[in-house]
């Protein structure tokens, strides 16, 4: 399930960010996506050490958290789509397809 | 890690034990520990220690274990077997003899046999492997060992021991070598020995495992542990590794079948088991590069045990385990890290793609916290329950760990015998509690996120540091370091701050301000709950579900909470005691007593609780002229905010003037002098800005600028905000995205866009007149005079200045003369300003020795006298052009109007006048010959001149400027360092040079006839420069210019033939006259000639056609002819050709020099005498 969508500006900054759980944890869901894009840096600035996954706009699973995964999506003005999900075992194609859609809203 | 015992953290090193000849055993020990592997040794002195130190206490186990193979296991791993297998059990038993010993008298020999029978009857149930090492004494230098001992002692003794001749090793101490071959024999023959003891222990083992007969699957795991150190021992570490992975999965299917012991220990002990099998495979993977299977082990391994959480009450204990997984293998990563200096990239061939921050050490360390963190809290919850249920009792006291790993029992002591008993599970958790007790969990959790927050800081993960930095700052906030927690909050909120994060600021101020609040810090506390205030956190987020437990002190971001930051910190300000709530803290209502001030510049965050933006309505303004200035104040704060007083501060600081609020009581406190307006009010709106729009007069000529604005707020507090320019203000970088109407600081939007918060003040106008009064262009060469009048006409002048300056119209180097183009001038300027002549200085010489004058090449300085109203006083200023270009002069008054210079401010008048410099004056020249002469020249350098024969030299003079000229005197001068070398003649009458007055009209050209006649041959005669002065025509007596004009250098030769031809100026048709050419042989050769004459149809002629001659040296050859006109008018003559044979020259008259006019009769000339004799003194020019 997704627990939150973040869009987030090309100076990182937040543009719009939701949560969707029952439980207190919006902040720690704010955390969590703040710190994604530590990762989201590592990836656009060192594309050798990513792989593959770097060829397209989609960032793949950012990092595993206890509870979530987080996921990311980078579009060409470097606006991130983050998506915090408490599924486990997501199929990346679900993921990415999820991504376009927002882009596409 | 460190808390894991040794035996645990460091690979199984080969143990073999020494036994007799002690004195060798330190040489030999140490020998065998530097060996690679090392191999550890255990040294007993003497024979009769062995049966001491191989008394098995174990065998009273495994005989029970033996005898009762159908009763339960008591546990997996017992805690002492790995020690007891590294230092106590060695592979191989070496004994040591000496040779004398067995080779000694009988006696000695049976005690050899006695020792070895007691050593083998000790070893043989362990299956450890024996050598025999036989000391050769060191002052034997026998070339054999068989010398030694003989051949039949040597086979008694291997049969005694049992032993292959190899496993006998002749030690010998010799010398270094045989010393270094002895302990290299030794060395290889454990290794091999210890090899195949520990593979035949791990073989015995294994077939048992794989035999599966075992009673309880706890056996079966300590088996294959058992298995796993046997290949560690050998170094086989694929063995080590597999056999441990059996373990590990055979652990974790007894979690749901064995039911050996209570829940919760049962549960402990597995974990614990788990936890350090999965060490070993951890440190196994990781040392063997196997970075990413390694985490991905890890993976599994957290994925198997996480949910294992256990019964309520003990939650802790499981919260301690998992803190301590990520702490353990955090540190493996880092260590292994640093030996293999690279991580590897994720793995491709893992189940699961591994992320970057799996390979950081940081991640786990800042896990390890958070499940640390976990268990602080569950212990509390189980403290208090446990002391809700009546406390903890002291029979924690006796419990202890028992023999096997992860339980614990309780010592209970009867009769100086210690007997283990076991616990329930509600004794083991008071016992788990009380333990927990002793522990400083958050020193620990600061510990571990200080390391995560270095670590991430390392690999510029700026957002994860500084998470870790947040929650450090929240254990130490907890623990009321409020020092600390500032600090590193202080860190975390601006990185917030930068990049947006509105709620996660808010979380951050929130607690630094409670931190300002304990700590008795109140100017930071109004700061940060000002800033907080004004946070753009609007209704909308309350949508979202914030925990307020997790969202700190200041509560769930809101506009509710906003509200009531801001009422707490105005009736902090406001002096309101009591009616506020402070804290605990009372030192901070004390402190707040004083007044307090707040700075708020450009980038400060509180920009949003105050933004001032003021607009001058024009940019220049007059002096003493009152100009409008606009005062916008914005405030995002949640509430209105009455302003008490507002003051502008300005560069200029008499201009400074302080609006009070008509509302509040107005109070005289620091506007002494200072001009006071009144504003209706002055309230601030949240959102909307506050326009003041007032007069401001200045004095002073320059820069006018509002540098703060300072609000007083309440009896305390004092905001002091830079001042800024509409044009030039950023926004609120927070409110940028938010939802809001979006107005203008001034009500004109023009103003908004361009209005600037300083403008220029201009000077006063001048009430001077300055006229630059030159007219038209400047000759090149001339001093060329530019009258300067400055006249007062209104102001009187005080310490008036004048500056000069030349500037190229063009722009650039004009000034600057090229290296390629070096100038004939003495000036290195194009154009230079040579000098000022003042008209009055002669009439006052004292005030002319007093002024100031600073000449350069392009730039004066003047000073002007004092000047009343209504006097003049004027200049010139004298100006050279050595280059034809055009110049702009700018000419600057600078002056005071009144005597006093320190309180008027000095008047600047500018005028400029572009002037063009043209040249005036061009001079040419030209050389001729005498009139029907033509020398033989005969190099071909031009110009040539031939010695001794008069030459012409033609000056042209032409005026090229649009001005009329007279021309006052040309010659030909020499340098000075030169010699006249030739005559020289002047065409209007002897040496006279001075032309009386000569006009020259602007497009006329005036020429002057030189005569010159070389003495000497030269290759280059200096002729020297013609001087030519001349100057303007005008009314004024001028000075003279002299421009000097530089002949060139000429070849001067002796000709060697020279042919005139004489012939009469005129013919009558039917008279005949006489053609004659002369040529004269100056050389003192015998010159060959040849002459032809062409025919004519005009004329008759008498002579030869054709003919050759020779010239006697120095003698003249005349050819003459008789010629008849035929025909009248202008006639060309028969053309004659000389050539030289010689020099084979030909010369040939111009047709325009053998043309003839034939009058058809006898004209009469009425002055030709009078021509004829001026013709003498004045020789044609041309003929043409």
């Amino acid at each position: 399930m997704i627990v939150c969508v973040a869009v987030v500006g090309h100076q990182n900054n937040p543009l719009y960010i939701q949560s969707f759980t029952e439980a207190d944890d919006a902040l720690k869901l704010h955390h969590i996506v703040h710190c994604s894009l530590d990762v989201v840096d590592e990836r656009v600035n060192n594309p050798k050490k990513s792989g593959p996954t770097l060829n397209e706009t989609f960032l793949g699973l950012l990092y595993p958290t206890e509870n979530y995964k987080v996921y990311g999506y980078l579009t060409n003005t470097k606006v991130k789509f983050i998506l915090v999900t408490t599924d486990l075992d997501v199929r990346d194609v679900d993921v990415r397809n999820v991504s376009i859609a927002i882009t596409l809203l | 890690m460190e808390e894991y015992p040794e035996e645990l953290r460091t690979p199984p090193v080969t143990l073999i034990s020494l036994v007799g000849c002690p004195e060798l055993h330190a040489l030999i020990s140490s020998h065998l520990h530097s060996e690679q592997p090392p191999i550890n040794t255990l040294a007993l002195p003497d024979f009769s220690k062995i049966s001491v130190i191989f008394s098995d206490k174990s065998s009273d186990g495994k005989a029970a274990s033996a005898s009762d193979p159908s009763s339960p296991t008591p546990g997996i791993l017992k805690r002492d077997w790995l020690l007891k297998h590294r230092t106590k059990v060695p592979a191989v038993l070496a004994a040591l003899f000496n040779s004398e010993q067995i080779s000694g008298d009988p006696a000695q020999w049976i005690q050899v046999c006695t020792d070895l029978e007691n050593l083998r009857n000790v070893i043989r149930p362990k299956n450890i492997k024996l050598v025999v090492v036989v000391v050769v004494p060191a002052t034997f230098f026998a070339s054999s060992n068989d010398d030694l001992i003989s051949e039949d002692r040597m086979a008694a003794l291997r049969k005694r021991a049992e032993l292959d001749a190899k496993h006998i090793v002749f030690f010998n101490s010799g010398d270094e070598l045989q010393l270094k071959e002895s302990l290299n024999k030794l060395g290889s023959t454990f290794a091999e020995l210890a090899t195949t003891y520990y593979r035949e222990e791990g073989r015995r083992i294994k077939t048992r495992v794989e035999k599966k007969n075992f009673s309880s699957i706890e056996l079966n795991i300590r088996n294959c542990f058992k298995v796993a150190v046997h290949a560690e021992f050998r170094r086989d570490w694929v063995e080590a590794l597999r056999f441990y992975e059996d373990a590990y999965h055979l652990l974790r299917q007894m979690v749901s079948t064995s039911t050996r012991l209570p829940v919760i220990q049962r549960l402990v002990e597995i974990k614990i088991v788990a936890e350090q099998l999965h060490f070993k495979i951890s440190t196994l993977l990781l040392h063997g590069g196997k970075i990413a299977d390694a985490i991905a082990w890890f993976r599994k391994h957290n994925a198997s045990y996480r949910n294992l959480v256990g019964p309520p009450g003990v939650v802790f204990m499981h919260w301690e385990w998992m803190s301590r997984q990520f702490l353990v293998f955090a540190e493996l990563l880092e260590t292994s890290s640093k030996a293999i200096q690279s991580i590897s990239g994720p793995a491709s061939n893992t189940a699961e793609k591994l992320t970057e921050w799996e390979f950081q050490p940081a991640y786990y360390y800042q896990l390890a916290a958070n499940y640390l963190k976990e268990k602080r809290n569950a212990l509390e919850l189980a403290q208090q329950s446990e002391e809700a249920a009546g406390g903890i009792d002291g029979s924690a006291e006796s419990v202890a760990p028992s023999v096997y790993v992860g339980q614990f029992s309780r010592l209970l002591e009867q009769e100086n015998v210690l007997a283990m008993q076991p616990l329930t599970d509600e004794e083991y958790t008071r016992y788990s509690i009380a333990e927990g007790k002793r522990f400083q969990d958050s020193f620990e959790i600061i510990a571990l996120l200080k390391k995560s927050h270095e670590s991430f800081s390392g690999i510029k993960a700026k957002r994860m540091g500084s998470l870790c930095a947040f929650q450090m700052a929240k254990e130490y906030y907890t623990v009321a370091d409020f020092t600390n927690a500032k600090q590193l909050l202080d860190d975390v909120a601006s990185l917030y701050r930068s990049e947006g994060w509105v709620t996660l600021l808010w979380e951050a101020l929130g607690y630094v301000r409670e931190c300002a609040r304990r700590a008795g810090m109140v100017k930071e506390f109004v700061e940060y709950s000002l800033e907080m205030a004004a946070l753009p956190v609007s209704s909308d987020t309350s949508v979202q579900s914030f925990d307020s437990k997790d969202c700190g002190p200041a509560g769930p971001p809101s506009l509710a909470q906003r509200e009531n930051i801001h009422k707490e910190v105005f009736s902090l300000v406001s002096g309101e005691v009591g009616s506020v709530s402070i804290g605990d803290n009372l030192d901070l209502q004390t402190a707040c007593n004083g007044p307090l001030h707040l700075e708020i510049d450009l980038v400060s965050p509180l920009r949003v609780v105050l933004l001032a933006s003021v607009a001058f309505h024009e940019q220049i303004i007059k002096p003493g002229v009152p100009a409008l200035i606009t005062v916008s104040l914005l405030s995002q704060l949640p509430m209105n905010v009455d302003i008490d007083q507002l003051e502008l501060q300005f560069n200029q600081s008499e201009c400074n003037f302080i609006i009070m609020n008509s509302q509040r009581p107005a109070s005289t406190d620091g506007r002494q002098g200072r001009r006071v307006e009144r504003a209706p009010s002055l309230s601030l709106v949240t959102h909307k800005w506050l326009r003041l729009t007032y007069e401001v007069q200045s004095e002073l000529s320059g820069k006018l600028e509002c540098i703060y604005v300072v609000a007083k707020m309440r009896s305390l507090l004092t905001i002091c905000c830079r001042a800024e320019s509409p044009a030039s203000m950023d926004d609120l970088p927070l409110w940028r995205f938010e939802d809001r109407v979006q107005t203008f600081p001034t009500k004109d939007p023009a103003l908004a866009f361009s209005g600037q918060k300083a403008a220029q003040v201009e000077e006063a106008d001048p009430q001077v007149d300055l006229v630059l009064g030159a007219t038209g262009p400047a000759l090149v060469e001339e001093c060329f005079l530019v009258p300067v009048t400055v006249t007062s006409k209104g102001h009187s002048v005080f310490s008036g200045e004048l500056k000069v300056n030349l500037v190229d119209v063009k722009g650039g180097g004009l000034f600057s003369p090229r290296e390629v183009e070096p100038l004939s001038s003495d000036s290195s300027h194009h154009v230079q300003l040579l000098g000022v002549s003042s008209t009055d200085t002669e009439d006052d010489p004292q005030v002319a020795s007093s002024k100031i004058m600073k000449i350069q090449q392009s730039f004066g300085l003047v000073s002007v006298p004092f000047l009343k109203d209504g006097e003049s006083w004027s200049c010139k200023l004298e100006i050279k052009w050595n280059r034809p270009k055009p110049i702009m002069l700018f000419v600057s008054l600078g002056y005071f109007p009144d005597v006093n210079e320190l309180s008027s401010q000095k008047v600047h008048v500018h005028k400029s006048l572009q002037i063009e410099g043209k040249t005036g004056i061009v001079i040419s020249h030209q050389f001729m010959l005498p009139f029907h002469q033509y020398p033989l020249l005969l190099s071909k350098q031009s110009p040539s001149l031939p010695m001794n024969e008069a030459s012409v030299l033609v000056v042209s003079t032409k005026n090229c400027s649009e001005v009329p000229l007279e021309l006052q005197s040309m010659s030909i001068d020499m340098d000075d360092d030169h010699e006249r070398l030739y005559t020289l003649q002047h065409g209007g009458g002897g040496a006279e040079d001075m032309l009386g007055i000569s006009h020259l009209m602007p497009g006329a050209e005036f020429r002057k006839v030189f005569t010159i006649v070389p003495e000497v041959e030269s290759s280059s005669l200096v002729l020297g420069s013609v001087a030519l002065r001349w100057r303007r025509k005008s009314e004024t007596q001028e000075a003279c210019v002299l421009t000097k004009y530089k002949l060139p250098d000429v070849n001067i030769e002796l000709p060697p033939l020279v042919v005139r031809q004489e012939c009469p100026p005129y013919a009558i048709l039917g008279d005949p006259f006489a053609y004659v050419l002369r040529i004269k042989n100056q050389t003192k050769l015998l010159q060959e000639v040849k002459f032809s004459l062409g025919d004519a149809q005009s004329f008759v002629l008498a002579g030869s056609h054709t003919d050759s001659t020779f010239i006697l040296p120095k003698s003249e050859h005349v050819v003459s002819y008789k010629i008849v006109p035929l025909c009248s008018g202008m006639q060309q003559l028969p053309r004659v050709t000389v050539t030289s044979v010689r020099y084979s020259a030909a010369f040939q008259p111009s047709v325009a020099a053998s043309t003839v006019f034939v009058f058809p009769s006898k004209p009469h000339f009425q002055i030709a005498a009078a021509a004829d004799a001026e013709n003498k003194e004045l020789e044609p020019v041309a003929t043409e």
